[in-house]
């Protein structure tokens, strides 16, 4: 054991002679506690010094002090790793309807539905014959007035979203009664169906809403006019569903049984589609597409920009200009031209962020390397013979990293934002898949009544586009050699 | 000079080109303007090439699509809308969006360096905190939700300003304000880092040496110097906000160009597409060229050769 310093010191023979010195009733120091340094010089002594850490060593101790820019990287992990987990996981597909289950509320729970037969609930109408109402002459009703308002209204069995049957009491001297549904107790709502004197009984079959309070009326008329509106019936219909759709949630389902609904945790747009499964899917095209195509015209721009930034003069210049001309297209009409020339489609967009920003990329690429081509390394390593590939791939490229880093995170919002821009105004993602832009379109076509429908989709994609501006911020700044020793 | 005629020159080849551009691509798109639900007889359809001079080989409607063009200002008339021609859409309708997007970009500039300027000189204080967290949120929120949000609470919750429509001051603060927001937000962070550079030059400690008030420091020498890197970013902001008003004009209902843009596009209106495409492209490059030679001007620093 040639100790020269104390980490190289085992433990295990510490541990041993320390027992040893106990028992002598006298503690002597270890071997190896103290130890007589050499020291070479005056320098090595004063100097102090912090261990030696890379560039990339260096970012990352400081991005980890960045609270912030941490919680931010997480965020978008867990983004990511969701967009990729959470679609399998779901029991139902983004673009898997419920018809029966349209613009439904956030909810944790399934709901309980009774399942009806194919053709719906057996019904059978309740009839009269009017002349045995005025067998009485005295009750005959006058024919210059408008008939009575039917006395009471019944519901028949129990209120289902297919069917709601209910009977009414028979009027004297009416020639039909007219039957108003609304979801409003103090309006009559729309007219649903005339009916002759004869039938006092009624099934709407139209597919109501569950949860959703209903109040029907039924008015008598005759050629004089319309009676008041009767007493209202109220019903909160249950859900019920046909056998064909109770299959699909319970393959064991059966006509008169009952089955769970699956849960929607951000509830249904409308089409009946589940919004977390529209999100989820539609976060795999807007991350998909806010990575891709940031990476592929970063790529172009730093090929490009390096060659022109390192070759200098004619060609720089032609390149240069070439690029200029680009960049001064504004972006919208290079993507709206692609658009109409390829259709739309995840690639089509790609490309078409891909040919309206590449040049941009390039110019900022182009400006870190004529700093780097200045600088004393690449002179050094010039003079020194070496080859023009390894001066551009050992010195500039890892050199330039760090901007370019840099331009990707920042970028990657900024793709996202256009993809979403071009969904919202339907020139992006086609449907029925979705993507972030168009959920949002589809929810702010319904934002007044159903709210949540545009602020769950548009608070996702603002939080995600956050933390990829926080964390490339934090990325500058520990990536940014000017703010060396700042803090 | 010569490098102003440069990039004249420049901006020219570049309107050339893009006008080039769109005239292979639109010609090669399949499907055309002519074509109706209904059917034509094959005399009409002749009758209608001739009038719009599709008849005529590619190379020949593209020279003179081009002449007209550049000699004489005129980018023809509208498939679509009988007789109307693209210039007249323009005239009409440029100045409504032209409208929005200065009232936009003024509101930014003025909150923006006031935010920026507030969080620069509070810096790690909690007004800075403050102006970054609006400033960062500003630029996360996308422009179309915001505006759905702004609409959705002042002029329906609050009934303080109009709902829609274009009539008047009053009906162009919600887009205004939905549409500058980005551009308010990245111009608080530049004024913001631009503000700390300037607090540690030396001609601000001359000049509190001087012993003037801290007004006349902050207004005189501070914001003067540091709003210089943002005007650099003023034109290319101004001409991307001109060109994306479009959903911001269909939300709020206001009648601009961007609508006829993209309408024509789903119609493939030849000439409506083609001559908005050059005027749009034109007015970019026309603002930041205007924006760099201001920069020059304001700031004798900066050398336009280079």
């Amino acid at each position: 054991m040639t100790p020269t310093n104390f980490d190289t010191q085992k433990p295990d023979t510490h541990s041993d002679k320390s027992k040893a010195s106990e028992a002598h009733g006298f503690v002597a120091p270890p071997p190896g506690l103290f130890v007589r340094r050499t020291i070479k010089s005056d320098e090595a002594l004063e100097s102090i010094q912090r261990p030696s850490v890379s560039y990339w060593q260096d970012a990352w101790m400081r991005i980890r002090k960045n609270r912030l820019a941490m919680v931010s990287g997480s965020f978008i992990l867990i983004m990511l790793i969701s967009a990729a987990v959470v679609p399998e996981l779901l029991p139902y597909k983004y673009d898997e309807q419920e018809v029966w289950n349209k613009h439904a509320k956030p909810s944790f729970t399934g709901v309980p539905a009774v399942v009806v037969a194919q053709d719906g609930v057996q019904y059978q109408a309740l009839t009269v014959d009017p002349q045995t109402l005025i067998a009485d002459p005295t009750l005959a009703p006058d024919p210059t007035l408008p008939p009575e308002a039917p006395t009471t209204v019944e519901l028949i069995g129990t209120s289902l979203t297919t069917a709601v049957a209910f009977q009414w009491s028979p009027v004297p001297g009416a020639d039909g009664y007219r039957i108003y549904r609304s979801i409003a107790a103090d309006t009559l709502g729309v007219p649903l169906q005339d009916l002759s004197a004869t039938q006092v009984s009624f099934q709407d079959r139209t597919s109501l809403q569950a949860g959703t309070r209903y109040h029907y009326a039924v008015l008598a008329f005759n050629p004089m006019g319309d009676s008041i509106p009767s007493p209202l019936l109220s019903v909160t219909p249950k859900l019920s569903l046909s056998l064909e759709d109770a299959k699909r949630l319970d393959a064991s389902a059966v006509v008169g049984g009952e089955v769970m609904t699956h849960p929607h945790y951000l509830g249904t747009d409308y089409l009946g589609r589940d919004l977390l499964a529209r999100i989820m899917a539609g976060a795999r095209v807007s991350l998909g597409i806010g990575l891709l195509a940031p990476l592929i015209y970063i790529l172009i721009g730093i090929v490009y920009g390096c060659i022109s930034g390192y070759m200098g003069g004619t060609i720089d210049n032609i390149m240069m200009r070439f690029a200029d001309i680009v960049s001064t297209v504004p972006y919208l009409l290079i993507v709206i031209m692609v658009q109409v020339f390829l259709g739309s489609g995840p690639t089509t967009l790609i490309l078409a962020l891909v040919i309206a920003s590449w040049a941009t990329s390039a110019q900022q690429v182009r400006g870190e390397v004529l700093r780097m081509r200045e600088s004393e390394f690449v002179h050094a390593a010039q003079v020194l013979g070496t080859r023009f590939h390894k001066i551009i791939f050992r010195h500039l490229l890892p050199n330039v990293m760090g901007t370019v880093l840099v331009l990707l995170t920042l970028s990657i919002p900024q793709a996202m934002f256009a993809e979403a821009f071009l969904s919202f105004i339907g020139l992006g993602i086609a449907p029925p898949m979705p993507s972030w832009g168009s959920v949002t379109r589809e929810g702010a076509k319904v934002f007044l009544t159903y709210p949540h429908q545009l602020v769950i989709p548009a608070i996702v994609m603002s939080v995600t586009m956050l933390a990829f501006n926080i964390f490339g911020d934090g990325l500058r700044d520990c990536l940014d050699p000017k703010l060396r020793g700042a803090r | 000079m010569k490098y102003l005629l440069q990039r004249i020159m420049l901006g020219v080849l570049a309107i050339f080109l893009v006008a080039t551009v769109t005239f292979v691509l639109m010609h090669s798109v399949p499907g055309d303007p002519l074509r109706q639900e209904k059917a034509i007889p094959e005399s009409v359809r002749q009758n209608l090439e001739q009038r719009y001079g599709l008849n005529k080989p590619v190379l020949e409607q593209y020279s003179i699509y081009m002449s007209r063009m550049f000699l004489q200002g005129d980018f023809g008339i509208s498939f679509k809308q009988a007789n109307r021609s693209v210039n007249d859409i323009i005239r009409k309708h440029f100045w409504i969006s032209a409208v929005l997007g200065i009232m936009s970009m003024t509101g930014a500039l003025l909150f923006g360096v006031a935010l920026g300027v507030v969080a620069g000189l509070n810096r790690n204080r909690w007004p800075d905190y403050v102006a970054m967290i609006i400033a960062v949120v500003g630029v996360s929120i996308p422009s179309f939700c915001l505006a759905y949000f702004v609409q959705h609470f002042f002029a329906l919750q609050l009934k303080i300003l109009p709902v829609a429509g274009w009539e008047g001051f009053t009906s162009a603060i919600l887009p205004s304000m939905s549409l500058g927001m980005i551009v308010m937000a990245s111009m608080a962070r530049l004024m913001r880092s631009s503000m700390l550079d300037v607090v540690q030059q030396d001609y601000v400690r001359t000049a509190r040496a001087k012993g003037l008030s801290r007004f006349q420091i902050i207004f005189k020498h501070q914001i003067r110097n540091a709003i210089l890197p943002v005007i650099v970013y003023f034109g290319p902001l101004f001409a991307a906000i001109t060109t994306g008003t479009f959903v911001i004009e269909n939300i709020f209902g206001i009648p601009g160009l961007g609508q006829f843009f993209v309408n024509s596009v789903n119609e493939l209106d030849y000439t409506v597409i083609m001559g908005l495409t050059v005027f749009y492209a034109a007015f970019s490059i026309v603002i930041i060229l205007i924006s760099d030679l201001c920069y020059s001007l304001i700031d004798p620093r900066i050398r336009l050769a280079q």
